[in-house]
């Protein structure tokens, strides 16, 4: 008896320093990580949450990647999707539309391809299906220079910042996520999961509906950010 | 048996008493050829004619010249200026005269290390034989006057360059240069016949190549080497002896150099004739801060376009300006 339990804190004990280093998480078990993360809505309703699994192994002690640390975001971690490959799916969706195509591409190869100049910023505000905010702004045509990232985000994120972004090697920019967005530029909306490309959002009035077969997303001014509101059918 | 077991004791004896002897021998043979080779290059003054002729290498190297632009563009971005906004020649001339003291430094500093690097360079160049031929033309009073008249010609047509072991000013090198000629062309004909023969390749019965051939090479390659070393040295320069330069530029050229900006620059935005816009922005490629270049239209029928020019307020057709971003992303005209 005492020796599978001797196993399994060696085996722990092995696991604990790789994840102590990097984001925290709980050895093969989803842990919540939302913290002060503006998460996005949820289809069905309610927010996202923003989940860690450290999946090392014991013999990953040496890996110079550190700690293997699986993300995703949902209601749980295990109904819970990757965020990457939301972000991804819904890029490439939009490069499937031909929306990235007008705009010249640098010569530089990054892992996936090489880099649009895409002069907008793509704000995903809710999952499960994936809703995105497309804002234009030209500065997205360049890489953010660390004393600027903070003012391609809303004020209300401009101290989690960093934790809002996901990326993505063919823009020069994180794709973002949240319900806030900034108040500057226009506005375009899509929804890869229904079919629905980029369409334009006028929030002219103050306030602005994203309508979905399930649920209705609701767009409105505050201050020098927009807020997206979830809304019931 | 017996007898072999004698042979074979004999055998190792001799070598145990020859082998010192020989090694002794080679190693006297390698210090007269290090010698040689020492001799050789205080009489030609060969490491400061490699200097001379990496110095000459430098400005005409366009890498070289990517690194001097590459510290211009720390003065201003790609953006707002290039080699045809007028205030660039005036303060690139600007920038090379008060970065020369700094590469003067670095190289006093590199010396200690240059110099037997030199020497050892020339003993694994030269052939012993080559080295004795070299040697004995470099001490001859012709030889002597043609590397003196070499050097001096060298660096009255470098200038006053970056990487000047010995700094002048440009009239005391010329006027060297002169005085080195004249030298040179007082030489009795015997000695200059030395000077042209050696020159012409003279082959000597010892020497694997002419010495010349050898010298000439040894000069090729290592100026090569250096201006190499030269160029990575500079483009190395301490950032803060470059902010310095920077700020002396600022404070020279204040009134012509486009103007500071705490902003970030995005690009230059541009209405065509036909009132289409283009904003092009230049991003750092291939070791160049304006490496490549950008554009992006925006004609008249596109759905940004009056965001587009709503950002450069009253633009009309044939006018640029440049778009900048403060840190909370608000982009204008205004930097």
């Amino acid at each position: 008896m005492r020796t599978p339990l001797f196993i399994a804190a060696l085996i722990l004990a092995a696991a604990l320093p790789a994840h102590a280093a990097q984001e925290t998480g709980i050895p093969f078990m989803w842990s919540d990580q939302t913290g002060a993360r503006d998460m996005p809505w949820l289809g069905k309703g309610g927010r996202a949450h923003w989940y860690l699994m450290d999946k090392s192994k014991p013999w990953d002690f040496m890996n110079p990647r550190g700690a293997e640390i699986e993300k995703r975001w949902g209601s749980s971690g295990r109904s819970g999707t990757s965020p990457y490959d939301d972000a991804e799916r819904a890029m490439e969706f939009l490069a499937g539309l031909g929306f990235l195509k007008p705009w010249p591409i640098y010569p530089s190869e990054t892992a996936e391809g090489r880099m649009v100049a895409f002069p907008y910023r793509v704000t995903i505000v809710a999952i499960q299906p994936t809703v995105a905010i497309v804002r234009f702004d030209l500065a997205g045509t360049i890489e953010d220079p660390i004393p600027f990232g903070r003012g391609a985000y809303p004020p209300s994120q401009y101290q989690t910042y960093p934790d809002q972004g996901l990326g993505w090697g063919k823009t020069p920019n994180r794709i973002m996520f949240g319900t806030h967005v900034v108040n500057r530029g226009s506005l375009l909306w899509f929804c890869p999961e229904a079919n629905i490309g980029p369409t334009p959002l006028d929030v002219s009035s103050g306030r602005a509906e994203i309508a979905l077969k399930d649920f209705r997303l609701g767009v409105e001014r505050k201050g020098d950010e927009l807020e997206v509101t979830w809304r019931g059918r | 048996m017996r007898v072999m077991q004698a042979v074979r004791c004999l055998a190792l004896l001799a070598f145990a008493v020859l082998a010192p002897l020989a090694a002794r021998a080679d190693q006297a043979s390698i210090d007269a050829h290090n010698r040689n080779c020492e001799l050789a290059a205080e009489a030609s003054k060969l490491d400061r004619i490699v200097v001379a002729t990496a110095q000459s290498k430098l400005f005409p190297d366009p890498k070289f010249q990517d690194r001097i632009d590459y510290f211009m563009y720390r003065i201003r971005p790609p953006a707002v200026w290039d080699p045809a906004n007028p205030a660039w020649a005036p303060a690139r001339t600007t920038l090379i005269a008060i970065a020369r003291p700094e590469t003067l430094r670095q190289l006093q500093d590199y010396w200690k290390q240059l110099h037997p690097l030199l020497i050892r360079e020339m003993e694994s160049s030269f052939q012993p034989g080559e080295a004795v031929a070299f040697n004995e033309f470099a001490s001859s009073t012709g030889g002597n006057a043609y590397f003196e008249r070499r050097l001096a010609e060298l660096r009255a047509k470098n200038g006053e360059m970056f990487y000047d072991l010995e700094p002048e000013a440009a009239a005391t090198l010329a006027k060297r240069a002169q005085e080195a000629k004249k030298k040179y062309d007082g030489l009795p004909a015997a000695e200059k016949k030395r000077v042209e023969t050696f020159l012409a390749g003279e082959q000597c019965a010892k020497c694997y190549r002419p010495p010349a051939v050898a010298m000439e090479h040894f000069i090729t390659g290592q100026s090569d080497w250096l201006a190499g070393v030269f160029g990575s040295q500079f483009e190395s320069t301490d950032s803060k002896v470059v902010d310095a330069w920077v700020d002396v530029i600022n404070g020279k050229l204040k009134a012509t150099i486009p103007g500071d900006t705490k902003k970030q620059i995005l690009g230059v935005l541009e209405m065509r004739k036909d009132s289409s816009l283009a904003f092009t922005l230049k991003f750092y490629w291939n070791n160049k801060a304006d490496g490549g270049s950008l554009t992006l239209q925006f004609p008249k029928d596109h759905p940004s376009y009056k965001e587009v020019a709503a950002l450069a307020p009253n633009i009309a057709p044939g006018a640029r300006r440049v778009l900048y971003r403060d840190e909370n992303g608000i982009i204008d005209d205004q930097p």
